[in-house]
């Protein structure tokens, strides 16, 4: 897929909280109003806006407001819109939307958002059952076979590719801590990081266990934030020097659409994404400078840097502990990722790749060319950023 | 032994105990039904291809291999293979994906019940038991659960 001429002009996030006193449109028009000012463009450019899930019945805290929420309070005039949950990884699914759009050219500047108040929104003490009210008269899709045996989280349904991956490859727990180990190395540098202190391997291995093999410092940290992306067309935007070209994305999905049912758990989707990307692009996996890998569960990072060739299979976890120890040609997750600097839901990692390009985030530049990838199990999306 | 197994976590699963925390039941549908009623007969019945042969799971108006809606609810017989697991809690359970030998791309979503969380091992080979649960208007339903063979 071609997409000339398609780029991201601007980023913008509220700020990142536990637990927030704004509501989930308060903090999505921060964030708006940031990527618009990041980008030097006023709100009355915007003429699309892309979003995932858009308002449905989610987890507490999980879907933000809706696109009519947005329009309204910000006084948009699109001429188009798109929300839906069902996208190849999802925000990003947005963001390819958006590139869609606008290299029709029914667009000039595509607003995607995604907000969670997940932090605010923790849910009681268990047994907590979200999908009681869902299910008066029993669960049916993809849920009817998982839930009730109360697999009611993706946690439940990732640890087993864990599982499964560290048995193939003969790994254990204190090699799944170099994801971990790489988070915290970068997360002293983000003054917006949650877990910003040092964590011993020793700490890690006596955390409490969510799902195992995967424990509290596998998963990411539950936040309320914001954030937004402007994708436009190079020849709007103000500032070209500024804007990052979308050089090439990857949606692929080949296997089975399940969790459970993806045929090999030690790969995913992000393999027929990558696969993809790479196949309409002449840049190749050693080109890469920069790289935000989906990290909500641990494990997803390593598939991820296997899966866009980063590394060899079954190499993922020692290509972590190199890049924990600053040993690897490519910066990886160099915010801290989502494990130490909140569950932006892919936002985060696009953000910091982006910045990292334009040299003006956290440290100084990192290169020209930056990956972001985001999904786990049968969802996934990539999509590759140049400054060549 | 891969070390993976060397970490799991100490704990005794009971099914007893398993069947007081059900969550919400099954739709069982036209099309899933048979799936959830098959544990009457003590068997796990999954769609099957007459045609082709192929086991269809989910349920499928049509097979996804061959297209045919010849389709019919044989029974599949142990031994079943632990593909994966997990360990979640509390209480303590044992999250799986189950195969099985006849069929390399058939993965079943359940649980292994009655076990030494420490007595897991990838591949390892199960026996299938059922849990009865009420389904819609309270008709009976049996969750198909999985007891690693030759355990205690």
């Amino acid at each position: 897929m071609k997409l000339d001429g398609v780029v991201i002009s601007g980023f913008g996030v509220s700020p990142v909280a536990r637990r927030s006193e704004s509501t989930a449109i308060e903090l999505t028009v921060d964030a708006v109003e940031n990527a618009l000012a990041d980008a030097q463009l006023t709100a009355d450019t915007i003429d699309g806006v892309a979003t995932w899930p858009g308002s449905v019945l989610m987890t507490p805290g999980a879907s933000g407001p809706s696109i009519a929420a947005v329009q309204d309070v910000m006084r948009l005039e699109l001429a188009w819109y798109c929300a839906g949950h069902e996208l190849p990884g999802g925000p990003f699914g947005a963001v390819v939307n958006a590139a869609l759009a606008v290299a029709s050219g029914m667009c000039s500047h595509v607003l995607v958002y995604r907000t969670l108040t997940e932090g605010s929104s923790r849910k009681p003490a268990p047994p907590f059952r979200w999908y009681d009210e869902l299910a008066p008269e029993g669960v049916g899709g993809a849920l009817e076979w998982t839930l009730p045996y109360g697999a009611a989280s993706a946690a439940h349904w990732l640890a087993p590719y864990a599982t499964r991956y560290l048995h193939e490859f003969g790994r254990d727990r204190t090699d799944l801590f170099a994801v971990a180990a790489n988070a915290r190395r970068h997360a002293r540098g983000n003054p917006a990081a949650i877990y910003a202190e040092p964590l011993s391997l020793e700490d890690y291995l006596a955390a409490r266990p969510v799902v195992w093999p995967l424990c509290l410092y596998d998963c990411d940290v539950p936040v309320d934030v914001s954030s937004a992306v402007i994708v436009s067309a190079a020849s709007a935007c103000h500032d070209r020097d500024r804007a990052l070209r979308i050089e090439a994305v990857g949606t692929a999905l080949h296997g089975r659409p399940y969790y459970e049912h993806w045929a090999d758990l030690t790969t995913m989707a992000a393999a027929d994404a990558c696969q993809a990307m790479w196949a309409s692009t002449e840049l190749t996996p050693r080109d890469v400078d920069v790289a935000g890998l989906y990290d909500g569960f641990s494990i997803l990072a390593p598939l991820w840097a296997e899966a866009a060739a980063l590394c060899a299979r079954g190499e993922g976890l020692p290509f972590f502990a190199a890049a924990a120890r600053g040993e690897t040609g490519v910066l990886v997750n160099s915010d801290g990722g989502q494990l130490t600097a909140g569950r932006l839901h892919g936002m985060g990692l696009l953000r910091e790749v982006g910045r990292r390009l334009r040299g003006d985030g956290l440290a100084g530049p990192a290169g020209e060319v930056g990956l972001a990838a985001l999904g786990g199990g049968p969802v996934a999306a990539a999509i590759l950023l140049s400054r060549r | 032994m891969a070390p993976i197994e060397d970490q799991l976590p100490a704990g005794r699963i009971t099914e007893a105990v398993r069947a007081q925390q059900v969550g919400p039941f099954p739709r069982a549908d036209r099309l899933t039904l048979p799936y959830w009623e098959a544990g009457v007969c003590g068997e796990l019945r999954i769609q099957r291809c007459h045609a082709c042969g192929y086991r269809n799971h989910p349920p499928k108006p049509r097979c996804r291999r061959c297209g045919s809606g010849e389709l019919t609810w044989d029974p599949l017989a142990a031994p079943f293979v632990l593909y994966s697991f997990a360990v979640a809690g509390a209480p303590l359970w044992v999250p799986a994906v189950i195969g099985h030998p006849d069929q390399a791309d058939l993965r079943i979503f359940s649980e292994v019940t009655d076990c030494d969380v420490r007595e897991l091992r990838i591949d390892a080979r199960l026996d299938v038991a059922f849990r009865p649960v009420r389904g819609p208007q309270g008709t009976p339903l049996y969750l198909p659960v999985f007891r690693l063979r030759g355990a205690s």
